[in-house]
């Protein structure tokens, strides 16, 4: 079918391409004024690009605080979480799906339940169990309320219920343990959706602010988010090219993930078919 | 909805089996002999009992531990200081940011609960230091340090660390509230410098005639301000222990800042987050803000004028409120708690001290500090001499309980000022009052 | 059989529960028992007040005004973000190349943090500096102070949040609509229906379990935003963007008393959950066969 060219099409492309100029436009911004000097940033005209190419503020905003311990430990605690995620969400997510049990129901509702609470809501109690535990100031400690999420379950259950049942029943006969199954049938046919939870974990936790923050009161055991607030309130005047310099440090190892690994997590999202 | 119901039942299931095992768990220790936890490398010893006089004597014999930990509110936490302090004593500092008074109030706190503090901490005298003392975990500082720094000391600044009859913690990093003004423009309006709040109001409303800028503006930790004005107006938000911010002189000083922020339009209403920053790019004309900030506004401003600093007005009286923070021990073993005291007095050396206020705009604390040559440079800025003068008007209140009540429920009060023009301010103020007097009631460190 | 199942159900179940119990489960119970207390964490046990801080809480302005705050920001967001996003889906349904880079971009802001998009977005919002009013300016409009009037901060904060969040929608509603069978489509051509018809008479219907599943999302994600308004505005100016969960943690954590806020935590709970129970009665609207 050849491709007409209407005014409809025009139309089409003209709006995409005004609303992604106005969602890329933060980006763009705090990437050029993190080139800026400081006076620069603080006049009224406006002017996107720098008018002198400022290197330093990177500098500056890495020296300004351990960042290159903040990256390593938010590697860390983002891999403990990818891990725990994919692992345990994938073996909730199979049960629930493929597997009939007492008190199925409950269990589900429950964690419906579980979904709703606020992180900053269990803080105190998070808090207090972490330091009974000797987890404080620990890559375990921080990722600790990031092991488990009820979305991702959900997310996981969608992609095994689509597994047609013949191949389990198949794999049943041939005289596998349910839990073989699962490990046999159902994962290599969720490579998709596995990816998906995979990327959404890492970036729970790596996003994650308020809990590292909690548990966390020496610098080398800190996280990137909490560097970046804390350079964007210091008592003595925010620097805001160095807090943009700080920003795109950190957006951008996820930026470049997602952009490489786009294709999976779009992919996931679109195809677990959420119904 | 069967689902939901069979939820609801094992909620309510599960709530009657926790409620029955969490009653008694994880409660904070009072001041009753407990054994102490440690959080650097010492040995957990068994209990220091409850703080006595007798215990600085204690400590004379004592060997200090090797290495303690040390909360700031500085980001470089005085690295250099801590550095030549290891030199010295071979004593180790583990020294961590923690953000600004605010965050260390919410760390400590949070630190209390799940015991796990530091050696020292500089703490805000903001709010909080009630609570955490009456919890048992800080140490009053007149138990610890030696008498010759305690008697040092410039006496306003006792008056607001002194709780209970006792000194809790000792001062470090002070300030007080000034009145920033632009110099450059002042002098090209023939703009006088305003001494009293009426005479503040007036100024502005000059300034905003005859250059079209905002006038005057209150730094993000605005209800200082406020509190300084109250003071100046001789009352205070607790007078012999009641409330008393339901009064004419508080209702005055409402009516001020309404007149500049919404009559006048002086005052941008509710932008104090970004007053400083407002103010050094010549946007508004006067900022009323901390000494200690002298430094970075010097910096920030640059060249683009001359910054002048004139005494925090007067509304009825002089009594000037302190600012900043001092430095509070914690509990722990004797080891940790003799090289915290070391620590302690090594940073109130009055070399250091005066190179610290030459550093930043922070007052010097101590007579001696005040007696050294870097300190008369520091004198040689007449800005600074103006802080200096200020001195002697240092006054204020004790910290109490309901510090954090009342610097929030003033926040509110001062933001509802500024954004709605229909506030009833005695009802407003009835309301803080009784709010305080609740708090009060309740408060468990009174028993 | 059944118990093999029984077993292997425990097993695959037992460590996202466990985990689930310990750190969201147990929390709750913890708030649930200090609601009847009043402790400030610090000084001496808890102290039991019975229902005294849920009687407090219902005759306290400010709690009713954080409640309001909460409403009022669900009810911007959730129909802005979800209808912006099918849109853009709607836009974006053919499998070209050039599609996908719009994908890509519309979902880009979904995975940024929200402390560095929140420092991004103070900068654009500033009433003399920002970009916005500098765009405003060039368009003859009136500054506006977006983060520092009672009217607009609130707003301010939804459309940053509806930035971060409309892609995500969007790619959403793809997977769903790339779903719908083209003969249902073309059936419905030949009787005559024109594109804008088809659309809202077939794929609107058939993408209503993705709607539904959104809604529900959506609005326990208004509960819960923190962050954003803890960075930029405080819950300032004046209350205006205390939610409820703001609320809670200042009353909690900047008052210390943790009964209370405890108080509050259940509060929310409930009202989530209630909010939940009355839209799955909608869930008879849902068409979910395709």
């Amino acid at each position: 079918m050849k491709k007409k060219f209407t005014w409809k099409v025009l139309v089409r492309h003209l709006v995409l391409i005004a609303c992604a100029a106005v969602i890329l436009f933060p980006f763009l911004w705090m990437f050029f004024a993190s080139f800026k000097e400081e006076s620069e940033v603080f006049v009224e005209d406006f002017h996107l690009l720098p008018e002198t190419w400022r290197f330093q503020n990177y500098l500056d905003a890495w020296n300004a605080a351990p960042f290159g311990s903040f990256y390593i430990n938010s590697i860390k605690a983002a891999l403990i979480s990818v891990v725990c995620q994919t692992c345990f969400c994938s073996m909730a997510a199979y049960a629930f799906a493929k597997i009939e049990f007492a008190g199925k129901r409950l269990l589900f509702s429950l964690m419906l339940a579980m979904m709703i609470l606020p992180e900053e809501a269990a803080i105190i109690p998070n808090y207090l169990l972490a330091q009974k535990l000797g987890l404080v100031n620990t890559s375990f400690g921080i990722a600790m309320t990031t092991l488990v999420s009820v979305f991702n379950i959900f997310l996981l259950r969608q992609t095994f219920m689509s597994i047609p049942n013949d191949l389990i029943q198949s794999a049943r006969l041939d005289g596998c343990s349910m839990l073989q199954v699962f490990r046999h049938v159902a994962v290599p046919n969720a490579k998709g959706s596995m990816a998906t939870v995979a990327l959404l974990s890492f970036l729970t936790s790596w996003n994650n602010y308020m809990w590292p923050y909690m548990v966390t009161d020496q610098n080398q055991y800190r996280t990137l988010q909490i560097g970046l607030k804390y350079l964007i309130k210091p008592d003595a005047g925010p620097q805001w090219p160095m807090i943009m310099a700080a920003s795109t440090i950190i957006l951008l190892p996820v930026m470049l993930l997602f952009v490489f690994l786009q294709k999976y997590f779009v992919q996931g999202m679109l195809t677990s078919g959420i119904k | 909805m069967k689902k939901k119901l069979v939820y609801a039942a094992a909620v309510g299931i599960f709530s009657s089996i926790a409620l029955m095992g969490c009653s008694s768990s994880e409660t904070a220790s009072t001041t009753a002999a407990t054994a102490a936890q440690t959080t650097a490398g010492g040995t957990s010893a068994a209990a220091s009992s409850e703080a006595d006089t007798t215990a600085a004597e204690d400590l004379s014999e004592v060997q200090p531990a090797s290495e303690i930990t040390f909360w700031s509110t500085k980001e470089d936490c005085f690295s250099e200081l801590c550095a030549e302090f290891e030199a010295e004593t071979g004593i180790k500092v583990n020294a961590t940011y923690m953000g600004g008074y605010d965050d260390m109030v919410n760390k400590v706190m949070a630190g209390i609960a799940g015991e796990n503090l530091p050696n020292v901490a500089q703490l805000g005298q903001r709010h909080g230091l009630a609570q955490m003392y009456d919890s048992g975990w800080l140490l009053p500082v007149e138990d610890y340090i030696s008498e010759d720094i305690l008697e040092d000391i410039l006496p306003g600044f006792w008056k607001r660390f002194t709780y209970k009859d006792t000194k809790v913690i000792l001062p470090f990093q002070n300030s007080m509230p000034m009145l920033y003004y632009n110099k450059t423009l002042f002098d090209e309006n023939s703009i006088e410098i305003p001494t009293t709040l009426d005479e503040v109001a007036a100024t502005a409303k000059e300034i905003k005639d005859k250059t079209g800028i905002y006038g005057v503006t209150l730094n993000s930790d605005y209800p200082w301000y406020f509190m300084a004005l109250m003071y100046n107006s001789g009352t205070a938000p607790l007078v012999d222990g009641q409330p008393s911010m339901n009064t004419e002189a508080v209702k005055n000083i409402c009516q001020k800042i309404q007149q500049l922020a919404v009559t006048d339009q002086t005052m941008p209403a509710n932008q104090h987050a970004t007053a400083q920053e407002d103010f050094c790019n010549g946007n508004i004309g006067m900022l009323m803000t901390s000494c200690a900030s002298y430094a970075t506004i010097q910096n920030l401003v640059g060249d683009k004028f001359e910054v002048g600093i004139a005494m925090f007005p007067e509304v009825t009286t002089m009594d000037i409120t302190m600012g900043g923070n001092g430095l509070g021990m914690f509990k722990s073993t004797p080891e940790e708690e003799k090289a915290a005291t070391m620590f302690i007095e090594f940073m109130l050396d009055p070399q250091r001290i005066a190179e610290g206020s030459l550093n930043s705009g922070y007052v010097a604390v101590t007579n001696a500090a005040t007696e050294t040559e870097t300190y008369q440079t520091y004198l040689e800025d007449p800005n600074r001499q103006v802080v200096d003068e200020q001195l002697q008007y240092l006054g204020s209140a004790a910290v109490t309980p309901v510090d954090s009540l009342v610097w929030n429920e003033v926040m509110d009060l001062i933001d509802s000022l500024e954004a709605d023009p229909e506030i009833n301010i005695d009802e407003r103020l009835a309301e803080i009052d009784t709010a305080i007097a609740d708090y009060m009631s309740e408060y468990a460190g009174n028993e | 059989m059944k118990k093999t199942n029984n077993l292997s159900a425990f097993i695959l179940l037992f460590p996202a529960f466990f985990c689930l119990f310990l750190f969201n489960f147990y929390p709750i119970l913890r708030n649930f028992y200090l609601s009847f207390t009043s402790w400030d964490m610090v000084t001496g046990d808890p102290r039991f007040i019975g229902l005294e801080n849920y009687q407090e809480m219902f005759e306290s302005r400010d709690f009713w005004e954080s409640v309001v705050v909460t409403v009022k920001y669900t009810v911007m967001y959730v129909p802005v973000t979800m209808l912006g996003g099918f849109l853009l889906a709607v836009l974006l349904k053919s499998k070209s190349k050039l599609n996908i880079l719009y994908r890509t971009i519309f979902f880009s802001p979904y995975v940024t943090s929200m402390v560095a998009m929140s420092a991004v977005f103070l900068f654009i919002y500033h009433p003399q500096y920002g970009t916005l009013n500098t765009i405003l300016g060039y368009l003859g409009i009136e500054p506006v102070r977006w983060l520092n009037t009672k009217d607009t901060a609130l707003p301010s904060l939804v459309m940053m949040n509806c930035w971060k969040s409309i892609g995500f929608c969007a790619v959403i509603y793809l997977g769903t609509l790339l779903n719908v069978s083209d003969d249902l489509k073309e059936a419905a051509q030949i009787d005559g229906a024109n594109s804008l018809q088809t659309l809202l008479h077939i794929e609107v219907p058939l993408v209503s379990p993705t709607t539904f599943m959104l809604v529900i999302m959506l609005t326990i994600e208004c509960f819960k935003v923190f962050t954003q308004i803890n960075v930029m505005t405080q819950g300032g100016p004046d209350g205006a963007t205390t939610n409820l969960l703001t609320y809670m943690f200042s009353q909690a954590f900047e008052q210390f008393r943790v009964g209370y806020g405890g108080a509050v935590a259940i509060v929310i709970l409930v009202v989530v959950l209630v909010i939940n129970m009355i839209q799955m009665l909608f869930e008879r609207f849902v068409n979910y066969d395709i």
